[in-house]
């Protein structure tokens, strides 16, 4: 685990695993993986936090399980998008790029400015 | 990766197990570990290590595995629910779109249920009107019993001093207070109203405190009041009466009450609906136990007085834990010491013991009679609800074997017979919830009919109220008849094979429903049958108890009490007043006679006096109701003078006049004018004599029932109201009942403005009262029974056309086979007729048997009378042929040619 991995921000995370299940459903291990490799080890997430948070999401409808077989012929839980689920991501992207952006210009010296 | 995600689900996924739940996420957890493992492996740790990392990585695997599992059920749980909620929605939207369209017969079950449960739920709110609803605004009424020093062998009962009062409760570790009261009439008045006479009661002991009563307004009568030997001049008064009297004044505490003349302080207001220890009761204001020899103008005698017995009732709270017997058991002793300690005024009690009833509400002597009729309601009523049932439970049957197919094409596609059963219940229940509506309405308006009617001598019945029993009555009825019609059609086709009704389609009964189908017919007519014999025998006892000839004429006859004693006028200022009133009111045109009584016929007010001849000292005596009247009371009631004269105005009063059955009973056929007869006096255990100066014609002023007339003694009234005043007055008149009423109301006010007149009726009414019960009873059987009769047949009518249009192919092929419409007639009747004859026989059984309940009930017809029976079995046998009139002519009706192209 890289020194600089930051702590996941309250809620943050829900956002996180909806956009990872936005392409396909994922096992569990899978959106680790894919979190790893999007963020290059920035983001760290501990799994059980994501297995509480997968729970969470199953009982608001975001997401749905289901026991499939991957390719290495192995049975796993795989959790998939609902519509709900979709609708959901799109509301808090947004709202997410619009706090990015605000605090991008809050902390973006203006020219003449001191870093 | 799964397509699951691409489609949306149709199908619902199997329930998961706990078990599965747990295995799945220890499952989860191993595969990502796994993974993890294997990953750190390929980056190159040693795998011991990478295991350990994966583990670390992961968190506390042990507390994650259980919270996961917790989420993980929580979620199946919900999802079951959500599920159940969805599969209910849509068996409610079959269940509607079923019985919408079955419409006429979901009509009729509807309607047919709600006879059945409308004339239950009539006579449970009458049940729970007088049985079963607390006393309102009483606390913990378990704990409460009714005391009465009762006298076993004849179950007359005594009252007590309030000394003997207070020693009884202080003897009694078993009760933790015992009150005592007794009812005073009282003349009610505020400023400028007028009077009005109602019941009070003396109250003392703690009778608030025990009964646990909070005041609706002001305060109650604290135990110290109510036990102090200085008059109090405080009133607690009734909801009803703030209500009516007061106009619901809210600073009605200290206000000013007239009561028999004399001023009172109004202190509180009791709790809404509080009448009395009874539910029936009628009382209106209370006051401390002092106050009673005030209101009754009695010279004051004190409350410590130990010989001064007053109060008549009581009512007790037992310590937590003490059972009625045993607090019998120690009343008795102490009563027993009480005797022993004061011989002179306590040697009553020697055969007056004092006895406990559990619980409250209703009057002592009245239960016993009161529960058997109520009993025997409940089982006309249940009958009818039978009939109803097994109606509704033919219709659904038919309906079920019609909708075989479809049965059978949803357990082809996967329905258990769980969720068959609940598509079934759903839709029984629903029709069942629309029949108990009905029978809501129904019932509402049928316990109506109620009103005004009196049940042995309990108070007349002004309303029935409904409250959350009759509700939870309606609503439990019918969720049982949901349930069983619920049961019915799957009854009639489980375990046959759907396959077969899948392929045939099938159209026609088999064994088990014919059978059913055939074993519901016969309960209907059973339980019509048995109805209809109650109803005959108990219209046969009304027809001979209102054919039964009183002797006297009492239309036009109007009865009303005035007593101006109440105010404290002496006899003296009585008879001038009684004198005054008959000059005024004598004087109205219409009004033939004006005379006054100690009672009126059939009024249930008459003492029994025990005579025989003064010469013979050895003849039985001869127990005769006494009437001490005015002069005129013979040719106010025409009754007809047989020999000698009748009572004079001015004669002594040891002259009597006696009917005709009394004078047969005391002297044979001996001539009984100047006879002297000894008996008793009133006031006093002296015996007097009395002399015969007249015979009248005999009369029945009690009994309707008994073989011969009463025997009835007439005295002077002088002879009476040297002992008690005298109040009831009887007017003959041309003029209609409340015309006269208002005559007389005028009439008192203007000798009198503080008096009040008191249950201004007509007489001919209180003889009718004598049989209002068996009128009720007789009509509600009559009423019943003629819809039982209804129902049945039109049930039997049902089937049999039913069996007719299923049948048509085979009638056509007989038919075209050559055979003739008598043939026919009986191929179809033969079976109904049968279930009827069956129906009919069982159920003459049953009422054989069952008329024991009514016997003592009965005049003029006999318990096993065979032409009732008979009766009852042509009546339902003209019934069921009328029903299959129509089925059958339909049968003999069909054309072969057509019915043998049907299929």
């Amino acid at each position: 685990m890289p020194d600089d991995a930051l702590d996941l921000l309250q809620g943050t995370l829900e956002v996180l695993v909806l956009r990872a299940l936005a392409g396909e459903p994922m096992h569990g291990y899978g959106i680790v993986q894919w979190l790893r490799s999007r963020t290059d080890g920035v983001l760290q997430v501990q799994d059980a936090a994501l297995y509480q948070a997968l729970r969470r999401m199953e009982r608001k409808k975001w997401v749905e399980a289901e026991w499939a077989v991957t390719e290495n012929n192995r049975r796993a839980r795989y959790y998939a998008l609902t519509p709900l689920g979709r609708t959901q991501l799109g509301r808090e992207s947004a709202a997410w790029h619009r706090y990015a952006e605000a605090m991008f210009k809050v902390l973006t010296p203006a020219p003449g400015e001191p870093a | 990766m799964s397509a699951f995600a691409r489609f949306p689900r149709r199908f619902r996924l199997p329930w998961r197990s706990p078990e599965r739940i747990d295995r799945e996420v220890d499952e989860e957890i191993a595969f990502h570990l796994d993974m993890r493992t294997d990953a750190l492996i390929a980056e190159g740790v040693d795998p011991a290590e990478a295991r350990a990392r994966a583990r670390r990585e992961f968190g506390d695997v042990e507390e994650a595995g259980g919270s996961l599992r917790g989420a993980d059920r929580a979620i199946e749980e919900r999802r079951r629910r959500i599920e159940w909620l969805h599969e209910l929605g849509m068996d409610l939207r079959f269940a509607l779109r079923a019985l919408r369209r079955g419409r006429g017969a979901t009509l009729s079950a509807v309607l047919a249920l709600g006879l059945g449960i409308g004339a239950a739920t009539a006579v449970f709110s009458l049940v729970n009107w007088i049985e079963l609803r607390p006393v309102p605004g009483v606390a913990d009424p378990e704990s409460l019993v009714l005391v009465q020093m009762r006298d076993e062998s004849d179950g007359n009962t005594t009252g007590l001093s309030h000394p003997n009062l207070l020693d009884l409760r202080r003897g009694s570790s078993a009760l933790r207070s015992l009150a005592g009261y007794e009812g005073i009439a009282l003349q009610v008045a505020i400023d400028g109203a007028a009077p009005m006479g109602l019941m009070g009661a003396a109250v003392a002991g703690g009778y608030f405190s025990t009964l646990g009563l909070q005041a609706a307004g002001g305060r109650l009568l604290s135990r110290e009041e109510e036990d102090s030997p200085i008059p109090g001049y405080e009133a607690v008064i009734s909801h009803h009466l703030w209500r009516t009297l007061f106009g619901s004044d809210t600073h009605v505490a200290g206000r000013r009450i007239r009561l028999n003349g004399i001023d009172f302080n109004v202190v509180g207001v009791a709790p809404d609906g509080f009448r009395g220890t009874e539910r029936l009761g009628e009382t209106d204001v209370w006051v401390p136990g002092s106050a009673y020899s005030v209101l009754r103008h009695e010279d004051h005698w004190s409350l410590q007085d130990r010989g001064r017995k007053f109060l008549f009732e009581f009512v007790g709270r037992l310590q937590p834990g003490a059972t009625p017997e045993l607090a019998e058991q120690q009343l008795r002793a102490t009563m027993d010491r009480l005797v022993k300690a004061y011989p002179e005024v306590n040697e009553i009690y020697s055969s007056y013991l004092p006895t406990v009833f559990p619980g409250i509400g209703l009057n002592v002597l009245a239960r016993e009679h009161v529960r058997r009729t109520l009993l025997l309601m409940t089982g006309i009523v249940a009958m009818l609800l039978l009939i109803a049932w097994a109606n509704v439970a033919n219709l659904l049957l038919l309906r079920g074997v019609r909708r075989r197919g479809e049965t059978a094409v949803r357990r082809a596609l996967g329905a258990s017979t769980a969720r068959l059963l609940r598509s079934y219940l759903v839709e029984g229940v629903l029709l069942s919830l629309a029949g108990g509506a009905v029978g809501l309405l129904f019932g509402v308006a049928a316990s109506r009919l109620f009103q005004g009617k009196q049940m042995g001598w309990l108070p007349e019945i002004d309303h029935i109220g409904l409250d959350w029993r009759v509700m939870g009555f309606v609503l439990g009825a019918s969720l049982l008849s949901g349930a069983f019609f619920g049961m019915v059609p799957l009854w009639a086709t489980q375990r046959e094979n759907f396959l077969h009704h899948l392929k045939e389609a099938s159209r026609t009964g088999t064994g088990r429903v014919t059978w059913l189908r055939g074993g519901l017919i016969v309960a209907q007519v059973t339980s019509a049958t048995v109805l209809l014999v109650a109803a005959l025998m108990l219209a046969r006892t009304l027809h001979a108890l209102s054919a039964v000839s009183t002797g006297f004429d009492a239309s036009g006859v109007v009865a009303f009490m005035v007593d101006p004693s109440d105010l404290g006028y002496d006899s003296l200022q009585n008879r001038a007043f009684r004198a005054q009133l008959r000059e005024r009111l004598i004087e109205t045109p219409g009004f033939e006679t004006v005379s006054v009584a100690s009672s009126s016929p059939f009024s249930g007010g008459f003492m029994k006096f025990r005579l025989r001849p003064a010469n013979a000292p050895d003849a039985t005596p001869v127990e005769a109701y006494e009437f001490s009247a005015s002069p005129e009371i013979f040719r106010t009631f025409r009754i007809p003078l047989l020999a000698g004269r009748g009572l004079a105005s001015n004669g002594g009063d040891d002259e009597v006049v006696i009917n005709r059955t009394l004078a047969r009973q005391l002297f044979g056929s001996a001539n009984p004018l100047g006879r002297t007869i000894l008996g008793p006096k009133f006031g006093g255990p002296a015996a007097a004599l009395y002399t015969v100066v007249g015979i009248v014609g005999d009369t029945r002023v009690q009994d309707l029932r008994s073989p011969e007339p009463d025997p009835v003694i007439y005295r002077p009234i002088s002879a009476l109201e040297a002992w008690r005043s005298v109040s009831l007055f009887l007017v003959r008149s041309s003029r209609p009942p409340s015309d006269v009423e208002a005559t007389v109301r005028n009439a008192v006010a203007a000798i009198e403005p503080s008096l009040a007149i008191w249950n201004a009726e007509a007489v001919p009414a209180s003889v009718a009262d004598t049989i209002s019960e068996e009128r009720l009873l007789a009509r509600m059987a009559i009423l019943l029974a003629a819809l039982a009769g209804l129902l049945a047949a039109v049930g039997l009518y049902a089937v049999v056309s039913y069996s007719v249009a299923q049948r048509t192919r085979e009638i056509g092929i007989r038919m075209a086979l050559g055979a003739r419409m008598g043939a026919i007639v009986r191929l179809v009747s033969r079976g109904a007729a049968a279930l009827v004859a069956a129906g009919i026989g069982l159920g003459t059984v049953i009422a054989v048997v069952g008329s024991r309940i009514l016997e003592n009930r009965l005049f003029g017809v006999e318990r096993l009378d065979p032409m009732v029976y008979a009766a009852a079995a042509a009546l339902f046998a003209i019934a069921a042929a009328a029903a299959l009139w129509g089925p059958v002519r339909a049968a003999g009706g069909v054309q072969p040619t057509e019915a043998l192209r049907q299929e």
